[in-house]
């Protein structure tokens, strides 16, 4: 977890961060700038910054800066503390394609109006009840070390709770990802759904349609194994707790 | 045996009733399964299979724009929900349907196996 504190973050909360595959990481990162074809997610100060690295050590320790300043700048102003990724002679904005996704398809499936205003204004006007938490995920994505800063935030609503998670920061490979769940009672029990939109370089362009339909049919397959397996942990909470009634 | 006959039917009539009025006031107040997943954007074929127990997922809401990926999940439990927030904030139950990402050739994303955290 990143600042268990709430407060500020330092360094330490990323030492766990190793860039793995060290040959490869340390000629990407030290080539950045020069290297057309690269899947980096940099800002153009950021470059610069691992230009002047000399070893794996330094690469590392810019990089866990690096981390460290975006966890900073997002923790205290929101969407509008990140920033754009460097893509040849143009910028991505990652904040834009955050609120592009949270726009899509009307609104987010919380049915909470004062949770879904928070995630957009966010850090301004927390509501009461909301908490909160960051951490980082390093995951292997094509033999390289990936890391996410993924912001969860959440609050109860209507009997309920509601759910958010943002991967604010990918170091490389996508863009960014945004999540909404929640977990609502209902008429004969509750009813508990999860929406996430994930953005990629990698399906856009030529043959984006089919990229896209196949992408979704296996994130959404992979994803619904998860689900599937807190499905059945909950009925099978739910279960016992029947049980433990009829003993008594 | 007929005033017994008419007893049961009268202890059966007011359980009906009351039945009745306890469902009357619940769906005054409690919101329908179909209304939550009609908003977020589930289809009705989709509703029904939630409805009957089944986990459903399908990929592609409305695309926020072509470099999109996406997929939506609902299940619904036919008990009251103790601890909702759990289901999202809990660890170690979250981290095993936390969708973060994993190789797959051209299409990188989904939820990671060999990852570490934080």
């Amino acid at each position: 977890m990143i600042a268990e504190d709430g407060g500020d973050g330092t360094l330490d909360d990323f030492s766990g961060i190793i860039l793995t595959n060290e040959k490869v990481m340390e000629k990407l990162y030290r080539s950045a700038s020069s290297h057309a074809g690269s899947d980096l997610n940099l800002a153009k100060d950021e470059i610069a910054m691992f230009k002047k690295c000399t070893t794996h050590e330094e690469v590392e320790h810019c990089l866990r800066q690096i981390l460290l300043d975006r966890f900073r700048a997002y923790k205290a102003h929101g969407l509008a503390g990140i920033k754009p990724y460097v893509r040849g002679s143009k910028e991505f904005s990652t904040a834009e394609e955050l609120k592009k996704q949270i726009q899509a398809g009307g609104k987010p499936p919380t049915r909470s109006a004062v949770f879904n205003k928070y995630v957009v204004e966010y850090p301004n006007n927390p509501p009461a009840g909301v908490e909160e938490s960051f951490f980082w995920v390093n995951s292997i994505i094509d033999s390289k070390p990936t890391i996410a800063l993924v912001h969860r935030v959440g609050m109860p609503h209507d009997g309920g709770y509601v759910y958010m998670e943002r991967h604010f920061y990918l170091s490389r490979s996508h863009n960014c990802l945004q999540g909404f769940g929640a977990a609502l009672p209902v008429e004969d029990g509750a009813v508990v759904l999860y929406l996430t939109r994930t953005s990629t370089d990698q399906v856009g362009g030529l043959g984006s349609t089919a990229k896209r339909a196949i992408g979704n049919k296996l994130m959404g397959s992979r994803m619904a194994d998860n689900f599937e397996r807190a499905r059945a942990v909950l009925a099978a909470a739910v279960a016992e707790k029947e049980m433990d009634k009829l003993k008594l | 045996m007929l005033v017994l006959t008419v007893a049961l039917a009268d202890v059966r009539s007011n359980n009906i009733h009351q039945l009745k009025q306890h469902l009357g006031s619940a769906q005054d107040t409690m919101t329908l399964v179909d209304e939550i997943l009609e908003e977020a954007g589930f289809s009705k074929i989709a509703i029904e299979a939630v409805k009957s127990g089944k986990l459903h997922y399908g990929g592609s809401l409305d695309a926020a724009s072509d470099k999109e990926l996406s997929v939506k999940l609902a299940f619904h439990l036919k008990a009251e929900l103790d601890g909702a927030k759990e289901i999202f904030l809990a660890s170690p139950k979250k981290k095993e349907y936390d969708p973060t990402v994993e190789s797959l050739g051209e299409f990188s994303i989904i939820v990671a196996s060999n990852s570490c955290s934080s």
